[in-house]
């Protein structure tokens, strides 16, 4: 009898358009087939034994694909047909099932609060209905969590869990809108459950004082509709996302940096995740976080809002969003791109053969440098308290200021000389080798960075960090002067 | 290899049977040569779904395969569909009917035209999906 191979499926079954075979009936020739073409037995069959969707068998032009027909006798003057079937669906229209829809209802007040999302014929009661239906879980209460919580609220979504474990600074309230003057050091998680109250007290609003780590970021996110990450650190950023992936909930990432900021939607219906763009985030150091670079007021509010309009067209299942791209946005030139990101086939959490199976194995600390006791030469540091001291009592020392120019523009460090980082290398003769030298920044990362630059150049004197930088120096007062300020 | 080349022509033929069928489902069979790679000919495919299920699905008679394979003096090289008013990434049916070593390109129609293509190939171990550039 002849077995006809397709073009599409000959690849396994050694190039071979046409398999003469003895047997009669479909379940013996499939176990001949297997037998001779041993690698065409996992392309065949899915691990339980079915035969996959993509083959179909055709004795003539009879389909008897179907597993009853394979004890059939089929006639010797019969050809047997294996085909593809080529066939698809289209992805989900929204991450809300319609079961979950058709429970929800409005009563009149809400007929009135959202008239405006009723009015729009790509939303509709029909839209709302998920807005409401959708739960939402919003990790960061900060500079992008401001617009993206009452954003939510306001479009109605029916649960906002928001997760922070920070509490309201000054210097939070340029551009942390959610927050007033009243709610100086109130935990922010608290403050922006007043202001959800606030616009719509039906709101299921639950508030998690945490702070995130491997063991309790599972069991804070899981049975949420979608994720949104209003963070501001690459720690934080590789755990949701892992964490995202392996809970199989969709990520709607932001995040700024100066006047820039970056939006994506990640492991939407298993497309590619943030690690998959971003497979290691930066040296320590190297990039500042927006609480050492700075980022102008309204940026975040740019940013936050259009993570939440994609999330909120995830939600209600429309338009075209960012699922598998990262927008940027330059306020300061007003450009803006949208880049295409691809799922890598290897990547470490998402990929089919993927070694991370759970963030409590994956060591995050270690992964973004955070570790600094286990660095290899372990790096010696000040506290504040110590260098003044030494300056106090005249002890010979050289202090390098490795800031930008802008930052020492807002507080100069006495007698400090300045070189950048990139320029260490090139100008390590400046320094004494007989002499301590202490290296300034912001908040003491750069400056470690330095140090170890520093070294990598052969550089053999004794040098030492500022910690926490020239932030944790400031309540510091020295005798010949009324304060730092 | 991790890329699907496409020209001009071809991918304005493709976008004609997104365009056609919006707002169903539109298929076709991309077509190359033997030993060269990239797709040099492309034939549109009937969807056979039912009215009803032709918004979000598309199916496709063998026999319309077989007998492409058995006429032309073509190699397969993939299979091409659209996805009206959705996003052009896979659907967990697509990937289920994927057949490894072959490529497939999904168009995004929205509203009629067209607003983003791509291309992903089945692991030859039916493990993973790998999407390519085109």
């Amino acid at each position: 009898m002849k077995v006809y191979i397709s073009a599409t499926l000959r690849n396994f079954f050694g190039r071979n358009p046409v398999i003469e075979i003895s047997e009669n009936n479909i379940k013996e020739i499939l176990d001949k087939l297997t037998d001779e073409y041993p690698e065409a037995e996992k392309i065949l069959f899915d691990e339980e034994g079915n035969l996959r969707k993509f083959v179909q068998i055709y004795v003539g032009d009879e389909n008897k694909t179907q597993k009853e027909f394979w004890s059939d006798e089929i006639k010797d003057n019969s050809e047997v047909l294996l085909l593809p079937a080529v066939a698809g669906g289209a992805p989900r229209e929204s991450i809300i099932s319609d079961d979950r829809r058709k429970a929800v209802f409005f009563d009149d007040s809400e007929v009135e609060r959202f008239g405006r999302h009723l009015l729009l014929k790509d939303i509709g009661v029909k839209g709302q209905k998920r807005i409401k239906a959708a739960r939402v879980a919003v990790i960061g209460a900060g500079a992008l969590g401001s617009p993206v919580i009452q954003y939510l609220a306001a479009a109605g979504v029916g649960t906002i869990k928001v997760i922070d474990f920070d509490e309201v600074k000054l210097e939070n309230l340029q551009s942390q809108v959610i927050h007033t003057s009243r709610d100086l050091n109130r935990p922010k998680v608290a403050s922006a459950k007043d202001k959800v109250r606030n616009i719509n007290r039906n709101i299921d609003f639950e508030a998690a004082n945490v702070k995130l780590e491997a063991d309790n970021i599972v069991s804070e996110i899981d049975g949420y509709d979608l994720v949104i990450d209003c963070s501001d650190n690459f720690k934080a950023r590789y755990l949701i996302n892992d964490a995202c992936v392996l809970c199989k909930i969709p990520l709607v990432f932001g995040a700024i940096y100066q006047f820039e900021g970056q939006v994506g939607i990640f492991n939407l219906d298993g497309g590619p995740c943030y690690r998959c763009q971003f497979p290691a985030p930066p040296e320590p150091g190297l990039v500042p976080t927006c609480a050492e670079g700075g980022a102008i007021s309204p940026l975040p509010g740019i940013i936050g809002s259009i993570q939440a309009n994609e999330a909120l067209k995830l939600i209600i299942g429309i338009g075209e969003h960012l699922d598998g791209k990262l927008l940027t946005i330059d306020s300061l030139y007003l450009t803006s791109k949208i880049l295409k990101i691809k799922k890598n086939h290897s990547c470490p959490i998402c990929s089919a053969g993927a070694g991370i199976t759970g963030v409590e194995d994956f060591d995050y600390e270690e992964f973004c440098g955070l570790k600094e006791e286990e660095q290899e030469i372990p790096i010696e540091g000040y506290t504040p308290e110590e260098l003044a001291a030494k300056i106090e009592s005249g002890e010979p020392i050289t202090i390098v200021d490795v800031r930008e120019p802008h930052e020492r523009a807002i507080l100069r460090f006495p007698n400090a000389i300045v070189i950048p980082i990139g320029q260490l290398a090139r100008r390590k003769n400046e320094l004494n080798p007989e002499q301590d030298t202490v290296f300034i920044c912001k908040e003491g990362k750069r400056s470690i960075l330095a140090i170890n630059t520093l070294r990598e150049a052969g550089y053999a004197g004794p040098l030492y960090n500022l910690k926490g930088g020239v932030d944790a120096m400031k309540d510091i007062v020295f005798s010949h002067e009324g304060a730092w300020l | 290899m991790s890329e699907v080349i496409l020209s001009r022509e071809i991918l304005r033929e493709l976008e004609e049977i997104g365009k056609r069928a919006y707002p169903d489902e539109g298929c076709a069979i991309l077509l190359g040569d033997t030993g060269n790679p990239g797709i040099k000919q492309v034939k549109e495919l009937k969807n056979t779904a039912d009215k009803e299920l032709s918004k979000s699905f598309f199916q496709v008679n063998p026999i319309e395969i077989l007998d492409i394979e058995k006429e032309k003096n073509a190699v397969i090289t993939g299979f091409f569909h659209t996805h009206p008013d959705q996003r052009a990434v896979l659907s967990k049916e697509d990937e289920d009917y994927m057949i490894p070593g072959i490529i497939y390109v999904v168009m995004s129609i929205v509203k009629g035209s067209f607003a983003d293509i791509r291309a992903y190939v089945k692991e030859p171990d039916c493990g993973g999906i790998r999407e390519f550039d085109i």
